[in-house]
């Protein structure tokens, strides 16, 4: 096992004479036997860096170090790395069996019984025993990406790359399988670096968050803290289900002026010269409904969904804005009602609304 | 649908055992008579049309076999005859005489040296040359493949006679290299091969390297067995096209003892006689072994259907 650290990354492609930038400056520590989630949306240079970690990818500028070793130049069959892919990617010609043997093969040259027997555990351990001699072609997918996983397991390798893994699975399996990952990163303890665009599996899985957008890193940090402060904009809108509420307006003295006349909403403790151009966001949960008036903004109520364990109401700000607030299941607003609503004070965020980074 | 109308009737003989005078009630999901009626016109319909196409297909080919066993003063009768009037004038006299006549086992052996020679050299330098065009990253890729699609546009006999001066001069006239060198690769093949492997997903490719391979073991232990339907496809076209070639054989070989199939068959068409039932004979001989290798290399179609099925 190993740490991995990323070094100044930068990768280029290159379509005639027109580079692009998949991914820029990338720096990253990732310790021994965590447990990394890359996380952005699709373009986002994500995939980009699994590649470069793995060497499939060479980076245009930067280095890559397994633990102290260097790594940057060596191609990805010299890395003891193991991947898993969004489709699986099992050889359709090999029996499960097969599959599962062949990095044994290719790489520690370790053939018959030895193999068998390697291989064998490895199938328990995923609980795919009874399947060795099928072919992928006859297994279902959650049964692929058993057998994928398996194969990356079986030979113990010091990274493990996981790149949208449980994508192609339904919902429930998913679940499932996002448990069964947890479990098999406690019990081995392998570094892993996986990636994904789903937050929900971002959030669940990491020891360490790692959000990218247009290539560059966004943030780094536990799911947490990531969550209770976004770094930026981009974060605090990336992150959460359903997203932040934002609203554009300027810092005045006594507070924050959301686009109008509306009266200033008190903040503490920011300490953001008057006048700026900022943007305020609060997550949906960090909302109250009150009387009209007696809330740090009015509106109507436009739509309430409820969805089991809490409602979600949609109210509509004087300017146009949309808020979404999560309610209790007790509660008695309906579609049309004229409301208030109050923000918690220590869950408000402040955005520069020119750069989208974060007010302290 | 045969099948369960079937077993149904049954049903109802069993029933009508005991109640022979009331009617077997008709059970709701069961078709009714019209909807059975139906269903045997649409068989029968189906079934008439596939027997007309395999006639159509079978019917000059068992033409061919009774032609080439019967004596050739039967063959020359007008109205012609399907098969002979005496069933005992059908026998293998016309199989002596084409190879005693001729040296047909030498000409036999040609056929097959060359055949088999061009089809293993298109399958390897296609499939070597498909890969490259499918899956590799150099200058020039583009515009490279395009000048070998663009070699499909060239008629056969526009090169054939530069292609004959260079193998007179390499002194390859009358070999087997001779007849076969020309054809060692071919445009059409690399097509193929490159669309096929095209197919294959790269994160298998990359899913190898990971596991260890380098960029040669992917391609022999990842890309080729995964693209043996497309090779053997190559295989048959190759064989049958290579099997049934004449003008350039006819051109390079001008000693009989090189004589490939088509040339010796052509034989049999003098100026001023036609002998129809030897004719019909090499032809029958002629068309055993492309039989045998469709038949052989079968299987393989039925893999690539299952392959393309499998995702990922």
């Amino acid at each position: 096992m190993a740490s991995v650290t990323l070094n100044e990354i930068t990768h280029q492609y290159y379509e005639g004479n027109d580079a692009t930038v998949a991914v820029e400056d990338v720096n990253l520590e990732i310790e021994d036997g965590e447990f990394v989630v890359l996380v952005g949306p699709s373009g986002c240079g994500k995939s980009t860096t699994l590649e470069i970690l793995s060497g499939l990818l060479q980076p245009t500028t930067g280095r890559v170090l397994f633990g102290d070793e260097n790594v940057t130049g060596q191609p990805a069959r010299k890395r003891d790395i193991a991947m898993v892919f969004q489709n699986y990617a099992l050889y359709p010609h090999m029996t499960v069996k097969e599959n599962m043997a062949f990095p044994l093969e290719q790489r520690s040259g370790i053939t018959g019984e030895e193999a068998t027997d390697i291989v064998t555990d490895a199938a328990e351990m995923m609980g795919i025993g009874d399947l060795l001699d099928r072919l992928p072609g006859d297994l279902s997918g959650g049964q692929r990406q058993r057998v994928a996983l398996g194969r990356a397991i079986v030979r113990d390798p010091e990274v493990f790359l996981m790149d949208e893994p449980l994508s192609n699975l339904d919902a429930k399996l998913r679940r499932e399988m996002r448990i069964e990952l947890q479990e098999l990163h406690a019990e081995l303890g392998t570094t892993t670096i996986y990636v994904t665009h789903n937050q929900e599996e971002a959030m669940t899985m990491a020891d360490k968050i790692v959000i990218l957008n247009r290539g560059e890193i966004q943030q780094v940090g536990p799911p947490q803290t990531v969550y209770e402060n976004p770094a930026n904009r981009f974060v605090a809108d990336f992150i959460g289900e359903p997203s932040m509420n934002f609203f554009n307006g300027e810092i005045a003295t006594d507070g924050f002026v959301i686009g109008g006349d509306a009266d200033p909403i008190a903040l503490n403790g920011v300490s953001v010269p008057a006048g700026r151009e900022a943007v305020l966001s609060v997550r949906p949960e960090n909302i109250a409904t009150v009387a009209p008036g007696e809330g740090d903004v009015d509106g109507t109520v436009r739509l309430v969904e409820p969805l089991g364990s809490h409602f979600e109401a949609h109210v509509t700000l004087p300017n146009g804005d949309d808020v979404i607030a999560i309610l209790e299941t007790d509660t008695t607003v309906e579609e049309g009602d004229a409301i208030g609503l109050r923000f918690e004070r220590d869950s408000i965020h402040l955005f520069d609304a020119a750069s989208g980074e974060r007010f302290d | 649908m045969a099948g369960a109308s079937s077993s149904a009737s049954t049903d109802a003989d069993a029933d009508s055992e005991f109640d022979i005078d009331v009617e077997p009630p008709l059970r709701p999901d069961e078709p009714s008579r019209e909807e059975r009626l139906r269903d045997w016109a649409t068989t029968g319909a189906y079934v008439a049309t596939v027997l007309l196409i395999a006639a159509v297909m079978i019917g000059p080919f068992l033409y061919m076999i009774s032609v080439s066993m019967m004596e050739p003063y039967t063959v020359r009768q007008i109205p012609p005859k399907f098969l002979p009037a005496d069933p005992l004038q059908w026998g293998p006299h016309n199989y002596e005489r084409v190879f005693t006549k001729f040296d047909f086992t030498r000409v036999l052996f040609n056929t097959l040296v060359v055949t088999v020679g061009v089809t293993v050299f298109n399958v390897f330098f296609d499939t070597l040359a498909g890969y490259v065009f499918a899956k590799m990253e150099f200058p020039f890729r583009r515009v490279l493949f395009m000048l070998i699609l663009a070699t499909l546009m060239i008629p056969e006999q526009v090169t054939v006679v530069p292609l004959y001066v260079i193998v007179s001069q390499l002194g390859l006239l009358n070999t087997h290299l001779g007849m076969a060198l020309p054809f060692a690769a071919s445009a059409f093949g690399i097509f193929l091969m490159k669309q096929f492997m095209e197919t294959i997903p790269s994160t298998l490719e990359k899913a190898a390297m990971v596991d260890g391979c380098t960029r040669f073991e992917v391609f022999y232990k990842i890309v080729i067995p995964m693209s043996k339907p497309a090779m053997a496809t190559l295989a048959i076209f190759t064989f049958i096209g290579t099997w049934n070639a004449f003008l350039w054989p006819l051109l390079v070989a001008s000693d009989s003892s090189m004589y490939m199939l088509e040339v010796a068959l052509a034989q049999f068409q003098g100026r001023f006689e036609q002998d129809i039932a030897a004719l019909m004979t090499g032809t029958a001989i002629a068309s055993l072994p492309v039989i045998a290798l469709f038949v052989a290399l079968q299987k393989y179609y039925v893999q690539g259907i299952k392959l393309s099925g499998v995702k990922g």
